[in-house]
């Protein structure tokens, strides 16, 4: 369960991003989840939605899409999208194989909106 | 408005880590991150190795745990520089907490910093820790499935050590499978078989650690 230090990880990036633009609501994020770096969409969420209550990304769209796992293969370098746990070569029939893809969790982009001056003093 | 990033999330945590692996690196100490289940024999292992260490071979410890400083007491008696980590209750290490840990180690006078992650199959494997080596350690308790089940750490592993050989005859333990799965994850992938309870097969393992602290040491 390393959602949570990956959702943190994520709005550290995410609050890096956002500085320099002024006041604005953070209204999506997308984010890129590599099938092979063991991620669960579902507690993703959870996490996300915990970790965001009462911050400015509270309320924003999470985006999620599952980039398939692709594999070089380290005999005859096909690349491959893997079926199983056990990697095999569909060209030569090696085993294994070095990843060329699905292994991140990558943040692609932010939809942001301008925090009007009025709505923000009455925040405030 | 939209702004564009593309950028791994694991970034920060990456680019701690690879100021750790430069300074273990510059300091010439080969470091092992220890990935196993709970139970497995990781403390164990340390403490065989560190009492059957050869002279002048200096080591440091990491400790990574949930809760207690148990770990770091049980390696005390060795004399040699620890650390414990208590991560309160997170299931892993994470790059900034080896770092500020090597705060504590004068690094010129080792030759070898083991870090105890945290007993767990899954998530310790998404975390750069700046390690030299990856050592996945699994005990024949656990059953010959665990390569199957979790393989990313096998995929990712410099080496898996089976610990609890002394206990073959008496638990249900497919030695052709295990090894099979673990050369199907990863071809050519060392497997040292041994017993901390016996000491069966600590030789092979110390040989395998002081060639590679040699490695560092000459690299």
């Amino acid at each position: 369960m390393h959602e949570f230090s990956l959702v943190s990880c994520l709005l550290e990036n995410a609050c890096d991003a956002v500085a320099g633009h002024g006041d604005v609501r953070v209204t999506g994020i997308s984010v890129r989840v590599g099938s092979l770096c063991q991620v669960v969409p579902a507690l993703f969420r959870t996490a996300f939605e915990a970790a965001t209550a009462g911050t400015r990304f509270e309320g924003a769209r999470l985006a999620l899409t599952t980039v398939p796992a692709l594999v070089r293969c380290a005999g005859c370098a096909a690349t491959f999208h893997p079926g199983d746990v056990f990697w095999v070569c569909p060209d030569c029939g090696a085993p294994g194989g070095e990843v060329v893809e699905g292994d991140d969790l990558i943040l692609e982009c932010i939809e942001l909106e301008p925090v009007y001056e009025s709505e923000a003093a009455h925040a405030d | 408005m939209q702004i564009d990033i593309v950028q791994k999330v694991m970034k920060l945590n990456d680019d701690i880590a690879q100021k750790v692996r430069a300074r273990l690196h510059a300091a010439g100490v080969l470091s092992l991150n220890l990935i196993s289940a709970p139970g497995s024999g990781k403390t164990t292992l340390i403490e065989r190795t560190l009492a059957a260490r050869e002279q002048g071979l200096r080591a440091a410890i990491i400790e990574g745990d949930p809760e207690t400083a148990r770990d770091a007491e049980r390696i005390a008696p060795y004399g040699v520089p620890v650390v414990q980590i208590t991560t309160s209750g997170a299931c892993h290490l994470e790059a900034n907490l080896v770092s500020d840990a090597l705060d504590r180690f004068d690094l010129s006078q080792l030759d070898l910093l083991i870090i105890e992650n945290v007993g767990n199959l899954v998530c310790p494997v998404e975390f750069d820790l700046g390690e030299t080596k990856r050592v996945a350690l699994v005990s024949t308790a656990e059953g010959h499935d665990k390569p199957a089940k979790y393989p990313k750490l096998f995929r990712q592993a410099d080496l898996v050590v089976l610990n609890k050989i002394d206990l073959l005859p008496h638990v249900e333990f497919d030695m052709q499978i295990f090894e099979q799965d673990v050369h199907r994850l990863q071809p050519g992938m060392p497997v040292l078989k041994l017993s901390c309870q016996t000491g069966e097969g600590l030789d092979a393992w110390l040989q395998w650690l002081h060639h590679a602290v040699d490695e560092i040491a000459h690299a």
